[in-house]
C-alpha cells in the first residue's frame, strides 16, 4: 500500500441476506481496485451486476462483508466529509430552493457561518452555470439544470474524492455531453479541493471519452474481469480514437456474453 | 383571481394584515380562552342558573361568539396534542422495531374503537385529575378531538417513514447527518404532505367528537348540572328547550368555524406544501388553489423573522443532540432494549390482569342483564352499521370516481368538499329530530342516514387520493386499449384503489360505531326518539355504569374481532399485491 493511492479496495466482497427468502445473495467478490490521486476512474458493466454496490461502500454507506476499504491510509467505517457522491435521479429535496440544496452539506457542522455559506454557494452557482435560478425549486428545472445542483452540492464540501453514480443517465444525450465537457473543463482547471473521481456508467462511450482508467465488471457475483489503460490525455483525444476504443470494449462485451 | 387583483405596492401591506389577523387572531383567541379554563367549578353556569336568567337572556349573540370561540380553542389544542403523539409514537414505531410490537396493534383497535362509549369513563377520569377545576372538563373536549385525529396522524407519519426514498437517504447519510437531523431535515418534511391531508380527512371525525363531548359535559355531575360554554352544549341546551332559532344560530356558528378553519388554514398550508412531494415522474394534477395563500404569499413578514427563525433551527438541530448525547440517553436506550423480554411479558400480563379484573366486576352484573334482548339488540345495530358502510361507498366510491377523472371539476368541488367533509353528524341530529316531528315518520327511517352522514365522506376522500395516485401512464393504457363498462371497473379500477379503499373501510367502520351510539338515540326537547338497538342501550344509560360498560365492551369485543380476523390480514394483502 503505497502512500500515493487515495483510495484502496482490497479483496472486497458483499453479499446480501434476505431474511424473507433465507437466503444469501452474494453480489460482489473479490473486488480490487486502487485510485490514485489525478486519476479518474470508470467502472462499466451491464445492469445489476454491483457497480452501485461498490459505489456505496466506497462511499462509507454501507460496509463490506469481506475485505476493507481504505481511504487516505484509513479504513472506511462511516461517511467522510472528504468523500461526495452525485446521483443518478439527482436525488434534491423538493421542498429546498436550489440554493438550500447546494448549501445542504454545509449546514451541518456546528460552525455554521451563514456568510461564508452564502459566498461559497455563490461561487458554486457561477462555476456549475445555474445563474439566476437561485431561488427555484427543483420542479421547476430541468433535468440537465437538476444534475447541475447536485453536482453543485456534492462539490460545496470540498471532496477530494467524487463519486458518480450513472450522473448521465437519466438526461437526454446532448445535455449529459454538455454537462460532462462542463465537468471536465473544472476538473482540468484544478482549482477544486477534487484529487480523484470514480464514475460508475453503463455507457461504454462516455466511459471511454472521460476517464483514464476502466474497470470492467461483469459475472454473478460480480468481479472486476478486465481493466483498459487509456494513456492518451483526455483532451488530446480524437473522435475516431474514441470511437475505435469504444468498440472494441462493446466486441469484448459480446464476447464475454456469448460464453 | 382577477377580481381581487391588486396594484403591486398594496400586495405585502395586504400580505403581512392577513398574516398578522390570523396568526395574531388564533394566538388571542387561544390565550384568552386558556386563561378562562383554570378556574374553579363553580364559575360554569349551572342549569338552574339558566332557569332562572329564562332561555331568552342565554341564548344570546355574545354567547354564541364565545362558545364558538372556545369550541375553535379546544379544536387547536387538540390538534397539537395529535401532532405531538404522533411524533412521538410514530418515530418511535418507525425506529424501534420492539416499539413496533406494542404500539401497532394499540393504535388499530384504538382506531375503530368509537369514543361515545366511553365517554362518561374519560369524563370521570379527567375531572378526577383536575379535581374541583373547569380544566377537568375541558381536558375531557379536548381529548375527544385528540381521538379523532391522533392514530390517523400517527398511521401517516410511520407509514412516510418507512417509505422515504432511499436516495434521499441517502445524501442524508452522505453528508454526515445523525438520525435527529435526518429526520427534522428529510423524513419529516417528506411525510408533511400526508399529514396535513390526514388532519383534513379527520376534521369531520374531530368536529364530531368535539361537539359530542360538549354536549355530554353538560349532564355531569348530576347534583347540579354545569354548563361547559361551547357550541355543543349550546346546541344541547336549544334542543333540551325545543328553541329551533338557537339550534339553526349555534349549528350556523358551527358551520363559520368549520369554514374558517378550512379556509384560513388549512388550504393555504396545503397549497404551501404542495411542492414537497417527491416525484421522479410528471405530475398532471392542478395545483390547488387558495385564495388566503396568494395573499399572504407577498407578505414580507416572514423575511423580517427570517434571522431569528434562522437561530431556532441552529439550536434545535445542532444543539440538541449534543444535550441527548451528554446526558448519556442514547446509553439508557440501549440497557432498556436488553430487558425486552421482560418488557414483552409485564406488557402482556397487565393486560391480561386487566381483561380478567374487567370481566370479574361485570361478573357481578351480569346475573341481571337480560342476554337474549341483548344479543338480539348487537345484531341489529351490528345490521345498521353495516348497510351504513355499504350504501357509503356504493354511492360515494363512483360520485369520488366521477370528480377525481376531471382536474376541473375536481378543483372546483375539493374545497367545497373538504369543508362540507368537515361538518360532524352532530349538525344533522338535530335537523333530523325537526323532521321526525314535521313529517311525523318514526326515528327508524333516519337512523342509517344519520350513520352514513359519519361514513361517507372517508370513502369520498380516499377514494379520490386513490385515483390520483394512479399513474398516469397506467391510465392510458386503459384507453389504448379500449377498457370500458364492467371490465374498467373490475380489472382496472378496484385493484388499483384496492388499498385506499381498505383504509377508507376501517375509518368508516370506526366512525359508524360512534355515530350510531349518537343516532339511535336522540332528543328533541321533553321528546326522545330511539330503535331498539346497542347504541340506545349505551345511551340511555349513562348513569347505569355497569351497563354502559358491558355495551361498549360487547361493540370493543366486535371490533377487536373485525380488527385480527379481517382488517390486518386485509391490509397485509394490500400492502404485498397492490401497490404501484
Amino acid at each position: 500500500m503505497t502512500n500515493s493511492e487515495l483510495l484502496n479496495v482490497k479483496h472486497v466482497s458483499k453479499t446480501f441476506e434476505h431474511a424473507e427468502k433465507s437466503g444469501i445473495r452474494p453480489v460482489l467478490t473479490d473486488i480490487n481496485l486502487a485510485v490514485k490521486p489525478g486519476q479518474f476512474i470508470s467502472i462499466i458493466g451491464p445492469s445489476g451486476v454491483g457497480k452501485s454496490t461498490l459505489l456505496r461502500m466506497m462511499a462509507g454507506i454501507s460496509r463490506p462483508s469481506t475485505g476493507t476499504i481504505d481511504f487516505a491510509g484509513r479504513q472506511i467505517v462511516k461517511p467522510s466529509q472528504r468523500i461526495s457522491m452525485v446521483f443518478q435521479n439527482f436525488a434534491l429535496f423538493p421542498w429546498l430552493t436550489v440554493q438550500k440544496n447546494i448549501a445542504f452539506g454545509l449546514e451541518n457542522s456546528r460552525k455554521r457561518n451563514q456568510g461564508q455559506i452564502q459566498q461559497k454557494v455563490r461561487d458554486l452557482i457561477n462555476l456549475i452555470g445555474l445563474k439566476g435560478l437561485e431561488a427555484a425549486y427543483p420542479y421547476e428545472l430541468s433535468g440537465g439544470m437538476k444534475q447541475r445542483v447536485g453536482f453543485a452540492r456534492a462539490l460545496a464540501v470540498n471532496p477530494e474524492l467524487l463519486l458518480l453514480d450513472e450522473p448521465f443517465s437519466a438526461l437526454d444525450v446532448l445535455t449529459g455531453e454538455q454537462l460532462s465537457s462542463d465537468l471536465m473543463t473544472l476538473w482540468r482547471q484544478g482549482d477544486l479541493n477534487m484529487k480523484a473521481l470514480v464514475m460508475i456508467t453503463h455507457n461504454i462511450s462516455e466511459a471511454v471519452r472521460l476517464s483514464n482508467v476502466i474497470y470492467v465488471m461483469n459475472g454473478s457475483p460480480g468481479t472486476l474481469v478486465r481493466v483498459y489503460r487509456l494513456k492518451t490525455p483526455v483532451e488530446q483525444r480524437t473522435a475516431s480514437q474514441i470511437m475505435r476504443k469504444t468498440l472494441e470494449i462493446t466486441q469484448y462485451f459480446k464476447q464475454m456474453n456469448r460464453r | 383571481m382577477t377580481w381581487l387583483k391588486l396594484p403591486r405596492k398594496w400586495q405585502p401591506v395586504v400580505g403581512n394584515l392577513v398574516l398578522c389577523g390570523i396568526g395574531l387572531g388564533i394566538l388571542i383567541m387561544m390565550g384568552w380562552c386558556l386563561t378562562q379554563m383554570n378556574r374553579p367549578l363553580s364559575q360554569l353556569p349551572t342549569q338552574q342558573q339558566l332557569d332562572v336568567l329564562g332561555s331568552k337572556n342565554y341564548f344570546t349573540f355574545a354567547q354564541l361568539v364565545e362558545a364558538a370561540l372556545r369550541t375553535m380553542t379546544r379544536l387547536f389544542i387538540g390538534m397539537l396534542w395529535s401532532l405531538a403523539f404522533s411524533l412521538v409514537f410514530g418515530v418511535m414505531a418507525a425506529r424501534y422495531k420492539t416499539a413496533r410490537y406494542f404500539i401497532l396493534p394499540l393504535v388499530n383497535l384504538l382506531e375503530s374503537v368509537p369514543l361515545l362509549g366511553f365517554l362518561t369513563f374519560t369524563t370521570a377520569w379527567f375531572m378526577g385529575w383536575f379535581p374541583n377545576n373547569v380544566l377537568g372538563v375541558e381536558a375531557v373536549a379536548i381529548f375527544g378531538v385528540f381521538t379523532a385525529q391522533a392514530w390517523n396522524i400517527m398511521l401517516v407519519l410511520y407509514q412516510s417513514l418507512r417509505v422515504t426514498p432511499k436516495e434521499l437517504l441517502t445524501v442524508a447519510d452522505q453528508f454526515g447527518c445523525n438520525s435527529w437531523q435526518r429526520f427534522w431535515r428529510l423524513e419529516f418534511i417528506y411525510a408533511v404532505p400526508g399529514i396535513l391531508w390526514n388532519m383534513v380527512i379527520s376534521q369531520s371525525a374531530a368536529w364530531f367528537a368535539l361537539v359530542a363531548c360538549e354536549q355530554a359535559t353538560v349532564a355531569f355531575p348530576r347534583t347540579e348540572t354545569l354548563i361547559l360554554p361551547g357550541i355543543g352544549s349550546y346546541i344541547q341546551i336549544a334542543l333540551d328547550r325545543s328553541n329551533f332559532g338557537a339550534v339553526a344560530a349555534a349549528l350556523g356558528a358551527l358551520l363559520v368555524c368549520v369554514l374558517f378553519t378550512n379556509v384560513c388554514l388549512f388550504q393555504p398550508l396545503i397549497k404551501g406544501t404542495v411542492h414537497y412531494k417527491y416525484s421522479t415522474g410528471t405530475d398532471n394534477q392542478l395545483p390547488p388553489q387558495s385564495r388566503v395563500y396568494d395573499l399572504v404569499s407577498h407578505a414580507k413578514l416572514p423575511k423580517w423573522l427570517h434571522q431569528w427563525g434562522h437561530q431556532v433551527s441552529t439550536w434545535w438541530l445542532l444543539s440538541l443532540p449534543q444535550i441527548w448525547e451528554n446526558l448519556r440517553l442514547p446509553q439508557f436506550m440501549q440497557w432498556l432494549h436488553k430487558w425486552l423480554k421482560l418488557w414483552l411479558t409485564l406488557w402482556y400480563f397487565s393486560l391480561g390482569c386487566a381483561m380478567v379484573g374487567l370481566i370479574g366486576f361485570l361478573a357481578t352484573y351480569l346475573k341481571w342483564l337480560n342476554w337474549q334482548t341483548l344479543i338480539w339488540w348487537t345484531l341489529l345495530t351490528t345490521g345498521r352499521v353495516l348497510a351504513a358502510v355499504v350504501l357509503s361507498a356504493l354511492i360515494f366510491i363512483p360520485l369520488a370516481v366521477w370528480v377525481a377523472s376531471n382536474p376541473r371539476r375536481l378543483n372546483r368541488i375539493q374545497p367545497w368538499g373538504q369543508v362540507i367533509g368537515s361538518i360532524p353528524a352532530d349538525v344533522y341530529v338535530p335537523v333530523v329530530a325537526l323532521l321526525i316531528v314535521a313529517t311525523g315518520t318514526t326515528h327508524q327511517w333516519w337512523v342509517i342516514p344519520l350513520i352514513m352522514t359519519g361514513t361517507q365522506w372517508y370513502f369520498f376522500f380516499n377514494v379520490i387520493a386513490g385515483y390520483l395516485a394512479i399513474p398516469a401512464d397506467i391510465q392510458e393504457v386503459t384507453q389504448v386499449f379500449h377498457l370500458k363498462g364492467w371490465r374498467w371497473w373490475t380489472r382496472f379500477l378496484f385493484p388499483s384503489l384496492f388499498p385506499y379503499l381498505i383504509t377508507a373501510i376501517i375509518n368508516a367502520a370506526g366512525a359508524a360505531w360512534n355515530a350510531d351510539i349518537a343516532a339511535e338515540l336522540i332528543t328533541w326537547g321533553t321528546k326522545q326518539f330511539s330503535v331498539a338497538g346497542l347504541g340506545a342501550y349505551i345511551a340511555g344509560n349513562t348513569d347505569n355504569k355497569p351497563a354502559e360498560a358491558t355495551g361498549v365492551l360487547i361493540i370493543c369485543g366486535l371490533v377487536g374481532i373485525c380488527v385480527i380476523f379481517i382488517w390486518q390480514p386485509l391490509y397485509r394483502f394490500a400492502e404485498r399485491r397492490f401497490h404501484y
